[in-house]
């Protein structure tokens, strides 16, 4: 395409710039020839004017009579080949004073010289142009040609010279003389001006009459300007307009007289006012020119014909691929990936190389668009492979999500039931804690009692009574003890079956999260989350086992505690029992009894310090389950995050089961 | 049925080419007063036409104007008919010579004294001291009013026809008429605005022109004929108007005939001209009929007080067909 537009600009400039050349080689050619003949032309027609002008000074030098006048003007007349007719006319009376006009007119007839008197027929020659212009111009004038009605219609010009007496000016003029010349020989050599085929010369008056056109009928009847109206060239009327005003130029004139283009040549015949034009069709111009052109240009058109053919060939061969190649992947666009393949297949069976190059990928093809072809073909294959695959996947992702869905049921289920033993752990360890509260307020009631005892007893065994009662009391209240802290054991004991009830959760909250980590470690990018909150599951797992761990080993010293407390309790029941049996016994050994109960007062802190262990320990526990409620907490948003993000999943499963439903497999 | 139609047909085609070609078509002779061209279109165009024929007559057009006068040639009854100027005809009658106007084609004056701006005239007072040509044939009374009306002392050039000696710079103002020599100076290499124009009509002294006349001997003894040869021709006129090409190849034709320098483009000029004059849009006319407004305006600008009297009126020198 560039290349043939370079060739067409090239041909145009080539076109032009030849052209320019000719057209200057033409103008100099055109000039020379309008300028050699009006040279040619003025030549003869200075000599009539010499002619003429001479009779004119022998007018006004001698004062010739009749006879010699007539046979001047004869002699003249029959001298001169180019001179038809000579006429010397007088102003009035200014020949004689008797005689108002007087004309001896000579003139050719055939081969005869005839002579008249134009004053003797009606014709009035004071008003005739060739005798009225130069009287009032006061100069010598070529006239306007005229046909000669009386010599067989010939064109005819005259040229008239003023005579005088004394000073040239209008009022000494005594006559004119006036030589008519037959233009038969002007008409011979601007009709034989012929330039090209059928360019030609024409002549034009100083009025832009036509005295010479090779459309006879135009001679006279016409001017350059009548032309111009009637065809409405402007571009004639200011050439004719510079032509009378004796300029000369080149000039393009389109459509001359509704025929041709043609280009004028004029130049002026300035002693005579007329002035020469040469007519050349620019076609004719340009004839030699426009065959060169046209064999340069034929060669350019089968050129520019041959590579276009080229070109057809060379990018059929490389679309009809393209095409295929088009349309194959339209089909992959619209997800049609069977009928892809099986028009692959078609093309792959149709074309050797490509069916080639499909199955040996190390075959190297010089053909770019073959390669393209393979490389769209191996594509469209690995696309199908890949898609089947990607099916595949989806399937297994549904399947593992639907497992995680699972686990994740569980699991919540498994956090319920966690939180619920955790409440009754927290209910529990607030009722021990309660319990060791009201132990202690009986444990210092039991310190100031026996405190009190043991003054009561110092102070006198009139209160053995009173003590008797007292000691009953006691003993309620030792009994009271030991249930409670059978009950704080049997509740310790309940502890250590929920903590192991916790632990055998985290255990398992362990085992899951380890599986979801696994599984969604599989689900690749899609399990990325999963991995994250399954970690943060395990590690809360083990935060659970470690708590509890701490939980056991604090209620295992609770128990020994307790165990501890009720041995001794059940210990100084047993004790108190006997002493109480003993009292009555034993009012004398008082003494001893009271130095035992002063001995009771810091074995019963040792108690109540033991009991202000377990309220402590109690605390921990409660602090501890605090903590397991915070995490079951946290799983159980941990949880919701997961079930968020398998919503996610569900929702990623769904668009890639979309997209991939898109494609035919 | 159809013999019978046949023969009726016949017979009546027979009667019709019996009745034309037995006709005495009456022969007339009528003088332009120049030489062929196309102001006298409408004539040539009824003659070939055969609309002259149609009116039962048979019409010679002569032309006039080089070596004789249409005036003359009525005054010496080489013609039945004669087209003048109505100036002209004016000029006739104080002559004493009995002739009436039959026709007026002409409503609206084309006279105009064309003049170059190169000689420096813009207003009819420049034209003092200038030399002026006027058409030495019997056609001095306007320019002469006009040089009375401005009170102009100028050199008078009698012309003949050509406009040369103006496009030669002999003279530098010229009669000339809108229809022929205004365009002729055109055609000779003048730009309309390198002249100036006085239009005659624009100047007071709007005299119409063209007029068909005839002896009243020769009315009182033909008037059937003088009616049948207006009526032609005013037809033969609204159809030239109406075919101007035709009109054209036909005055074209005539030019040849009598050897005449034509072009077609003046012709076409003269043409389209002459319809303005002959049914002008500014005024108010009847083809062909003179108005006794226009016709007593024309007296007043001719005849001096004194000679008044000597002109002849209106119901008398016009005849109303």
């Amino acid at each position: 395409m560039v290349i043939s537009v370079i060739a067409i600009f090239i041909f145009a400039a080539y076109s032009f710039i030849s052209k320019e050349i000719r057209l200057k080689n033409v103008q100099e050619n055109a000039k020379n020839l309008t300028y050699n003949n009006a040279n040619k032309i003025e030549k003869i027609l200075k000599s009539v004017e010499k002619i003429t002008e001479s009779i004119a000074i022998v007018m006004e030098h001698t004062s010739v009579n009749d006879s010699e006048l007539d046979s001047l003007i004869k002699a003249i007349v029959a001298k001169n080949n180019e001179i038809s007719g000579c006429a010397v006319a007088f102003e009035p009376f200014k020949y004689s004073l008797s005689i108002q006009k007087h004309s001896p007119y000579y003139f050719k007839d055939g081969k005869e010289i005839k002579k008249t008197n134009l004053a003797v027929e009606s014709l009035e020659y004071f008003y005739y142009d060739w005798y009225q212009i130069p009287k009032l111009l006061n100069h010598s004038i070529w006239n306007e040609p005229y046909f000669d009605e009386g010599g067989n219609g010939k064109l005819k010009s005259s040229f008239s010279v003023p005579f005088y007496k004394g000073e040239h000016i209008s009022s000494n003029m005594v006559g004119i003389v006036s030589v008519n010349i037959s233009l038969d020989w002007l008409q011979d050599i601007i009709g034989n001006i012929k330039i090209y085929e059928s360019g030609y010369a024409f002549l034009l008056s100083n009025r832009g009459t036509f005295i010479t056109n090779p459309n006879k009928n135009m001679i006279l009847n016409e001017s350059i300007f009548s032309v111009a109206e009637e065809y409405e060239q402007k571009e004639l009327r200011t050439m004719g307009r510079k032509m009378i005003k004796g300029g000369d130029g080149f000039v393009f004139v389109p459509y001359y007289i509704e025929k041709e283009d043609c280009w004028f040549s004029y130049a002026p015949l300035p002693s005579i006012n007329w002035s020469i034009a040469v007519v050349i069709p620019e076609v004719e111009l340009f004839a030699s020119l426009s065959y060169l052109n046209k064999i340069i240009l034929l060669i350019g058109i089968v050129g520019i014909i041959v590579l276009f053919i080229t070109i057809i060939v060379i990018s059929r061969s490389m679309t009809l691929p393209l095409r295929a190649v088009t349309g194959i992947a339209d089909k992959i666009s619209n997800g049609n990936i069977s009928a892809a393949v099986s028009e692959l297949k078609k093309v792959e069976i149709n074309n050797k190389a490509i069916q080639k190059l499909l199955i040996n990928s190390n075959e190297k093809s010089k053909d770019e668009i073959s390669q393209l072809f393979a490389a769209v073909g191996k594509m469209t294959y690995d696309l199908n492979t890949l898609l089947n695959r990607v099916v595949e996947s989806v399937e297994n992702v549904t399947t593992l999500r639907n497992k995680i869905v699972s686990s994740i049921r569980q699991l919540e289920t498994t956090v319920t039931e966690q939180a619920a033993s955790t409440n009754e752990v927290n209910a529990t360890t607030n009722q021990i804690s309660a319990t060791v509260k009201s132990l202690a307020n009986t444990m210092g009631d039991v310190s100031i009692v026996s405190i009190n005892a043991a003054e009561s007893t110092t102070n006198g065994l009139q209160n053995v009574a009173e003590i008797k009662n007292t000691m009953g009391n006691l003993t309620d209240s030792v009994n009271q003890i030991s249930e409670k802290l059978k009950n704080i054991d049997s509740k310790a004991g309940n502890i250590a079956n929920i903590i192991s009830t916790i632990t055998k959760i985290a255990d398992k909250t362990n085992l899951l999260a380890l599986n979801t980590a696994i599984e969604s470690e599989k689900a690749g990018v899609y399990g990325a989350g999963f991995t994250v909150i399954a970690q943060e599951i395990r590690r809360l797992a083990d935060q659970t086992a470690i708590a509890t761990l701490d939980i056991e080993k604090i209620v295992d010293e609770m128990q020994e505690s307790v165990k501890e407390g009720v041995s001794t309790v059940t210990k100084h029941t047993e004790e108190t029992i006997n002493s109480s049996d003993k009292i009555n016994r034993l009012s004398l050994s008082l003494a001893k009894i009271i130095e035992q109960s002063k001995n009771l007062t810091p074995q019963f802190e040792f108690v109540n310090q033991g009991m202000q262990q377990q309220s402590e320990g109690a605390f921990q526990i409660s602090e501890a389950m605090g903590q397991l409620n915070a995490v079951a907490k946290q799983t159980k948003g941990s949880l919701v995050e997961l079930n968020e993000i398998t919503i996610d999943l569900n929702k990623a499963i769904n668009e890639l089961q979309k997209e991939v439903g898109k494609f035919t497999v | 049925m159809n013999e019978l139609k046949k023969t009726f047909l016949l017979v009546t085609a027979f009667f019709i080419s019996c009745s034309v070609f037995g006709q005495n078509l009456k022969k007339v002779v009528f003088t332009t007063h120049w030489i062929p061209q196309a102001q006298f279109a409408g004539y040539y165009y009824a003659k070939e036409k055969g609309i002259y024929k149609k009116y039962g007559l048979d019409v010679e057009i002569k032309s006039s104007g080089i070596t004789e006068s249409s005036q003359d040639l009525l005054a010496s009854g080489k013609t039945d008919f004669a087209l003048m100027f109505f100036s002209t005809a004016l000029t006739e009658r104080l002559k004493n010579i009995d002739i009436v106007n039959v026709a007026q084609l002409s409503q609206k004056s084309a006279l105009i004294f064309l003049a170059k701006k190169s000689s420096g005239i813009r207003i009819p007072e420049d034209f003092e001291e200038k030399k002026v040509g006027i058409w030495k044939t019997g056609f001095e009374e306007i320019p002469r009013a006009f040089f009375n009306k401005y009170k102009l002392n100028v050199e008078i050039v009698p012309l003949s026809s050509s406009v040369n000696l103006f496009v030669l710079g002999a003279i530098d103002v010229m009669t000339v008429m809108w229809y022929n020599e205004y365009h002729t100076v055109l055609n000779s290499g003048f730009n309309e605005e390198e002249l100036i124009p006085f239009f005659f009509s624009k100047h007071g002294l709007d005299v119409p022109e063209d007029g068909i006349y005839c002896n009243r001997e020769f009315y009182k003894n033909n008037k059937e004929t003088t009616e049948k040869f207006v009526k032609a021709t005013l037809e033969g006129w609204k159809e030239a108007f109406k075919h101007p090409k035709e009109a054209l190849d036909i005055v074209i034709n005539y030019m040849s005939k009598s050897k005449i320098a034509a072009n077609r483009a003046h012709q076409k000029w003269m043409l389209d001209r002459i319809e303005n004059v002959f049914m002008p849009t500014d005024k108010s006319y009847k083809l062909g009929v003179f108005s006794e407004i226009d016709f007593n305006k024309t007296i007043n600008i001719l005849s001096t007080g004194k000679e008044k009297s000597k002109y002849p009126l209106y119901h008398e020198f016009v005849i109303i067909l």
